[in-house]
């Protein structure tokens, strides 16, 4: 688990703690020397049912943003290339990862927040933070390379379309077919 | 993720922090109560409703979908532990009891048409041992399979218990009890599921094994015998029952348990995973509702419970009231309708069967018993004759007309206890009826 995933998760636990309190989660003891930390799958684990039950309280619910997200997203269509705006405020483009393959398209990243802990208290809080992951089939096949950037708070990923599928408009089929008869 | 760059210590912190909120979540803040109650403060306090029922429902989530893989894997394997033995001596004991007569008349069928044919002994024993295995395995599975289920069900609800969610709600006695509660009713249902099937999916599998074992071992085991029933000077037939039933009796047993021990735990398997889709989300939010009705009303009613049950708003006097009356008005509806549906699929179910074993067996009990006479004793004779058909047909038809009632009256139990029982609920308390008792008093 990368340790900035980490941190953003420390940081939600503290601001459900805060929540639910209205106070700071104190100093904890430091771990042992040599005490064994539970696996990271054990602590992912613990975490979502954490975020899960504290979803339960309208208190947390009012206050601490969803951890985890799909962001809403566009596909245009441009005679030759397929275009995909995914909406995710604050988002750097470090932050995010595409892949393509075939008509598949991953986009996924981790949107990070100012840290909570400096005396920032939340009274209403909903734009997620966290990981975010989505999974777009596309209209058209497309060439491998994606080129992305992040602009006003979305993300624009550009792919061109593969020669075949550059026919695809049916106004495009019509002229290739009375090519084709003449 | 990037295992390469994970740390111990921040893992460690994060860990503390997490057991820290889930601290606070369950007692609901610092300063208030304890257990489940604590929530409530959340949710408006003791009068709010709906808030323990979310609360049940992602628990149930939560615990629900680990629950059910567990049990399919670990119930098969305690299943298979426990009753394949089991199973494999109760199958010598009806083996010893059935084969030598089974054998003797499969013999005398396979003489007809002046030769030996050995397929037809295979044949015949696979029909009438094969049934009579095939009824005690799947009595030896009824007698035990509720305490095989019992032992391995609580070890796996409680560990499933306190890997989850509900561990940093409950403490361990809690915990104990609540699983208890969890495998007395889940494992009824289990029970009743693999008992249905148990016999129907074993049925060709037995009657294969039987078969097999006869067509690999009859003819040296027919020859031993003979051999050996010579020996002495004088042929004795009954002496080559005896030793062709102890040599082929081992061997049909070991086969037909060893088909036993590999398909019971795919039968365990299906039916704990068609009892865990259809019964455990009900077992388990119930079991979880009445635990948190209980810790509200040992704190004055401010936890969950209170908002939930009836006697935290004031209605104990009117539940005594209204049980007592529906236990009278369902009783009625029980005995009226279910007894007349179960009396109408008896008679139906038993005429059926009835006369489905005089269809299938009769003309053939009354041939083997005919040949039978005639081998044994050169003549017929009206008596023994009449014995020979009795004996042939009485357990088949016993066995039929049992699994006809009890297929029957299942439905009809089924069907007709939830009508009665609906209609005499809904319409004792039907608003404006006779039981205002369900509305808030003021």
């Amino acid at each position: 688990m990368h340790t900035s995933t980490i941190e953003l998760m420390h940081d939600q636990v503290r601001a459900i703690y805060r929540a639910m309190t209205g106070k700071e989660m104190p100093e904890l003891e430091a771990p042992e020397a040599g005490e064994q930390p539970p696996s990271v799958d054990e602590i992912a684990r613990r975490f979502v049912d954490l975020e899960l039950l504290a979803r339960q309280v309208p208190t947390v619910v009012e206050q601490v943003p969803p951890f985890s997200f799909e962001p809403a997203l566009d596909v245009i269509a441009t005679d030759s290339q397929v275009l995909v705006d995914v909406a995710v405020p604050g988002i750097q483009r470090d932050d995010v990862t595409v892949s393509c393959t075939g008509q598949t398209l991953i986009v996924s990243g981790t949107r990070g927040s100012e840290s909570a802990a400096d005396g920032r208290c939340y009274h209403h809080a909903e734009i997620p933070r966290g990981p975010f992951h989505r999974v777009v089939s596309l209209p058209f096949s497309v060439v491998k390379e994606a080129r992305v950037e992040v602009e006003r708070g979305l993300i624009r990923i550009r792919l061109d379309k593969a020669p075949a599928a550059k026919l695809e408009r049916p106004s495009d089929r019509e002229e290739a077919n009375n090519v084709q008869g003449e | 993720m990037d295992r390469g760059t994970t740390q111990n210590g921040d893992i460690q912190r994060l860990n503390q922090a997490i057991m820290s909120a889930m601290e606070v979540l369950r007692r609901g803040g610092p300063q208030t109560g304890t257990g489940f109650g604590g929530f409530a403060q959340q949710w408006g306090g003791g009068g709010g409703g709906g808030g323990g029922g979310q609360m049940a429902e992602h628990l149930t989530e939560t615990i629900g979908e680990r629950l059910r893989t567990a049990l399919r894997e670990r119930l098969s394997d305690a299943v298979r532990e426990r009753l394949a033995d089991t199973v494999r001596d109760k199958l010598r004991e009806t083996i010893r009891d059935r084969l030598p007569g089974d054998l003797r008349n499969a013999l005398t069928e396979a003489q007809q048409g002046g030769h030996f044919d050995t397929e037809r002994v295979a044949t015949v024993l696979r029909e009438r041992l094969g049934e009579a295995l095939e009824r005690r395995a799947a009595e030896t599975i009824r007698e035990r399979i509720g305490e095989a289920l019992r032992e391995r069900m609580e070890d796996t609800i409680r560990s499933t218990f306190a890997q989850s969610p509900l561990a940093e709600h409950v403490d361990q006695s809690e915990m104990e009890s609540m699983s208890s509660v969890v495998r007395d009713r889940l494992s009824e249902a289990i029970r009743s599921r693999i008992e249905e099937k148990a016999r129907e999916r074993l049925r060709e599998t037995i009657r294969d094994r039987i078969q097999q074992a006869v067509r690999e071992r009859l003819r040296e085991s027919l020859e031993a015998a003979v051999s050996q029933a010579r020996e002495g000077g004088s042929f004795d037939p009954e002496r080559v029952v005896a030793i062709l039933s102890e040599r082929l009796g081992e061997a049909i047993r070991e086969r037909v348990a060893e088909g036993i021990r590999e398909r019971l735990p795919d039968i365990v398997r299906d039916r704990v995973e068609e009892a865990g889709r259809e019964r455990l989300r009900e077992v388990l939010r119930s079991t979880i509702q009445e635990r948190m009705r209980q810790s509200g009303g040992s704190s004055g009613g401010m936890g969950f419970g209170g908002g939930m049950t009836l006697s935290g708003m004031g209605f104990a006097g009117s539940t005594e009231k209204l049980t007592s009356s529906l236990r009278e008005r369902v009783g009625e509806a029980i005995r009226d309708r279910v007894a007349s549906a179960v009396r109408e699929q008896v008679e139906e179910a038993v005429r059926d069967r009835i006369e489905e074993v005089l269809h299938d067996r009769l003309a053939g009990a009354i041939r083997a018993s005919v040949a039978e006479q005639l081998a044994l004793h050169g003549s017929l004779d009206g008596e023994r004759m009449a014995d020979g058909i009795r004996y042939r047909l009485q357990e088949v038809m016993r066995e039929r007309i049992a699994e006809g009632v009890r297929e029957r009256i299942g439905d009809a139990v089924r069907d007709k206890l939830r009508d009665a029982i609906r209609k005499a609920v809904v319409e004792r308390v039907r608003p404006g009826g006779d039981s205002a008792s369900f509305s808030k008093p003021s």
